[in-house]
């Protein structure tokens, strides 16, 4: 156990740049499996479909994306790819930042994956309509960007805290 | 600019010439047909039948053609879909028109055929189940129908479990102890049941029988009386036969595929007569004469006029009343008919609504630099869509498209080099692993930003994206007082829009100048805060007092401004929103610095250098990727929710003249 208390800090942060990492990740995971899964269904049917269906079937994607660049950014503020190891509470506070991200990234991905496959199903019956069906799956995108924001923002000022 | 002001007019033409007048509006595609009212003294011809017919042969030949695509793919030209379509006069479609039965023969061909594959392929998986079902008896020497000689009786089948010839004996002699002089022989086994053939004497059938069943016997349903040897030969070389006949048809496909340019005329040819007799049935005729009435441009009603004259048809405009309902037809000058797919894709303005995509254009361009942020993505962008628009020039739709894109890639080029982003921190990074910078990364050794970097400043941006959300708010509701004032309805103009305009000004500027007037360069006399609380009160007392307007009853009237007053929050939502300009950019600097980073990991020389080629190369057309698709239905967001709310309504009706919707050539040249 020696050192283990002295650590608590990078094991915090790194914690919390795993769980952005896989939260989102998962959730994307998740979500393009599922509107791919409709999207196949709609290229069976005419394979002209492809490049719109697989536009929607990227929306989802982004959540991942986010989590990936909140730890990649923690990874270069905590000594792994540049800044200095952190404090005990430094590192709290790292694990606290990426918990916006994680837990919305993770369900906004599923949620969007939704609101993309019933894209998907009109881009079936309506080609020309597609753009409706994207706009129409990032308005749920909209609160993983907001969760993304306050990560990054929080993930930045920490090192300014001095603690 | 704006939307085109819609002539109303009624045409009046012999029935004689109704082919001619039709396919005149049909080729020039300015005027669009009402449905005229039922008059009881007009008839309506009913064309549905030549629809459906036309509808049929459209559907034959797509199915045609699609065959063809099967067999022989088309071999289409690089970025096939930016391209415009091939030109074909009026006089060219007339001509494939009349050649139609030709067409249509071909059509039936290339069905035959297809049906004739689909014959011979459905053949070889039955044959291939037959031979499936004999392997297992190839070794047998009598035919499987074989059912025994006049003293003796023949078991073919399968039992259950696994018997070799010994073992099956065994079981039947102690099944059927009593019975003497039985064969049995084992062929083969398939998983636990075996494939066997049993020989016994006539009287002993019965016996037999039973110990059989009794251990799971079943007939085969294969019962050719040929050995199955020589049945599965036959079968074998029927099947080779087939192949080499797939391939004859499949070329006979190919071959018709050198004709696939006179089906895909015909289909057009036939989708333009459609659209001719579908508008037919919209026609009111009487016995000699017929009317059209319907909605054209102003600009050009007098093209109308004189086209019509060569027929002797009679036109006339029909004053509108407030009661007629405009279709909507856009008119854009080069720079901003960019945003016109934008504003498509939301909703045509109705009456009342001007057409808001000047204005929109130049926001959706703006806030598109801001929100990709990087110069280099944005070159590109230019470069892939100036390239599309001058070499190819392509249609209508496609160069609206080419343009948003054109145009947004030369702001988001300007906002780079504001935020000194080109790939990222690229030039940095190399200047600091390549060129020994001590640095450069830090200290922006190479290219500095020329305002501010959004990544290390991420505050300063926040604050710039909502301030500037602020103005394109503060724009939205201008163009709401404007609009309301272009209607007459001066009262809603200034209590509406206006009010929230000064309640939202004076209230931000009074929160800073309380809050952070101390910080400022210059100092603000106490006079001019007392002024901007008054201004609040006013807006607030407006708002309260005048929101409810159309309610009798003070109180409820009171009630509705205290709840348009509530909406103050959707104002602070709507503020919040701008910061995904900085969530944006930031996501897309921030992938190009990791991939920067990566690229970098092999360090100098030239292995490094080569390295960081492969890697930027993959790692910036992916982020591209991601980022165009992410700011085009972000900035198509802000402009719907945010700047549409304050003042446009739309459920505007599209224009859409009498024309020829074409898939494969273009009936004219369109403006």
């Amino acid at each position: 156990m020696e050192g283990f208390v002295e650590n608590l800090g990078i094991i915090f942060a790194l914690a919390g740049a795993a769980l952005a990492t896989l939260f989102p990740g998962l959730g994307s995971a998740k979500g393009v499996g599922m509107v791919g899964e409709a999207a196949a269904g709609v290229v069976a049917e005419d394979p002209s479909k492809f490049s719109k269906v697989l536009i929607l079937q990227l929306l989802p994607g982004t959540q991942g994306i986010y989590g990936l660049l909140t730890a990649f950014l923690l990874l270069t503020q905590i000594g792994l790819l540049g800044g200095e190891t952190p404090s005990v509470a430094a590192g709290i506070c790292y694990f606290m930042a990426c918990l916006p991200i994680t837990v919305v990234g993770y369900l906004s991905a599923i949620k969007q994956a939704k609101t993309a496959a019933a894209g998907v199903a009109l881009v079936a019956k309506k080609p020309e309509q597609q753009s409706k069906g994207m706009i129409l799956a990032a308005m749920v995108e909209t609160y993983a960007v907001f969760a993304l924001l306050i990560s990054i923002l929080a993930l930045f000022s920490i090192g300014g805290l001095g603690i | 600019m704006a939307k085109l002001k819609m002539q109303k007019l009624r045409i009046i033409a012999m029935r004689s010439e109704r082919k001619q007048v039709l396919e005149q509006l049909q080729r020039s595609g300015l005027v669009e047909i009402e449905y005229t009212p039922d008059d009881p003294t007009l008839l309506h011809d009913d064309t549905s039948a030549q629809c459906t017919q036309l509808e049929d042969f459209i559907k034959d030949i797509n199915g045609a053609l699609a065959v063809l695509e099967e067999a022989a793919p088309e071999k289409k030209p690089f970025l096939a879909g930016w391209r415009p379509r091939p030109v074909i006069s009026a006089e060219e479609y007339a001509d494939v028109l009349s050649g139609c039965g030709e067409g249509l023969s071909l059509c039936a061909d290339i069905e035959r055929l297809r049906r004739e594959l689909e014959e011979i392929r459905s053949e070889r998986v039955r044959a291939q189940t037959r031979l499936d079902a004999l392997s297992p008896w190839k070794d047998l020497t009598v035919p499987m129908n074989f059912r025994g000689t006049s003293s003796t009786t023949a078991f073919i089948g399968t039992v259950q479990s696994v018997y070799t010839s010994e073992s099956l004996a065994l079981r039947l002699a102690q099944l059927c102890p009593e019975v003497d002089g039985v064969h049995s022989q084992v062929l083969c086994t398939m998983g636990d049941s075996t494939c066997v053939m049993v020989l016994c004497m006539k009287a002993d059938t019965e016996d037999i029988e039973g110990a059989l069943r009794s251990v799971g016997y079943a007939r085969p349903s294969e019962s050719a009386d040929d050995l199955p040897r020589n049945v599965m030969a036959q079968l074998e070389s029927e099947q080779s036969g087939r192949d080499s006949r797939e391939e004859e048809v499949r070329q006979a496909i190919v071959d018709l595929a050198d004709r696939r340019g006179e089906l895909q005329y015909l289909a057009d040819a036939c989708t333009v007569r459609l659209e001719k007799y579908q508008n037919i049935q919209r026609l009111g005729c009487g016995e000699n004469c017929f009317i059209i009435e319907g909605w054209t441009p102003e600009r050009d009603y007098g093209q109308v006029e004189s086209e019509m004259a060569q027929f002797g048809a009679y036109c006339e405009r029909i004053e509108t009343g407030a009661k007629d309902n405009p279709p909507v037809a856009l008119k854009n000058n080069a720079f901003t008919e960019g945003g016109e797919p934008v504003l498509e894709m939301y909703s045509m303005p109705s009456k009342g609504d001007i057409d808001p995509t000047p204005i929109m254009s130049v926001w959706y361009y703006f806030l598109f630099g801001i929100l990709l942020g990087d110069a280099a993505y944005g070159a590109i962008m230019v470069i892939a869509c100036a390239f599309v628009l001058f070499k190819f020039k392509p249609e209508a739709r496609q160069r609206k498209n080419m343009k948003l894109f054109m145009f947004s890639g030369f702001s988001a080029v300007i906002w780079g080099i504001i935020f000194g982003s080109y790939f990222g921190n690229l030039p940095n990074v190399i200047g600091e692993v390549f060129f020994g910078m001590e640095g450069a990364i830090d200290n922006y050794g190479v290219v500095r930003p020329l305002w501010f970097d959004p990544i290390a400043e991420p505050m300063n941006m926040m604050i710039f994206s909502i301030a500037l959300g602020g103005i394109h708010l503060f724009c939205g509701l201008i163009l709401g007082i404007y609009v309301n004032f272009k209607n007459g309805d001066y009262v809603s103009g200034l209590c509406g829009p206006g009010a929230w305009l000064l309640l939202l000004v004076s209230g931000i500027g009074w929160a800073l100048v309380t809050m952070m007037g101390d910080s400022l360069p210059f100092t603000v006399p106490p006079v001019v805060s007392n002024i901007l609380l008054i201004l609040v009160g006013v807006a607030v007392v407006t708002i309260l007092l005048m929101a409810g307007r159309p309610t009798k009853s003070p109180f409820k009237r009171l009630l509705k401004g205290a709840y348009e007053l509530y909406g103050a929050t959707s104002y602070l939502s709507d503020f919040m929103s701008y910061s995904r300009l900085l969530a944006l950019g930031l996501a897309t600097g921030v992938i190009s610095q990791v991939f920067n980073t990566i690229g970098t990991m092999f360090g100098g020389g030239v292995f490094g250098a080569i390295m960081l080629v492969i890697v930027g190369i993959i790692g910036h057309a992916l982020n591209i990727g991601i980022s165009l698709i992410g700011c085009y239905v972000h900035d198509c967001r802000l402009q719907y929710v945010e700047f549409f709310g304050k003042f446009y309504e739309g459920g505007g009706r599209a224009f859409t003249p009498l024309t020829a919707n074409t898939k494969y050539f273009r009936f004219k040249e369109d403006n």
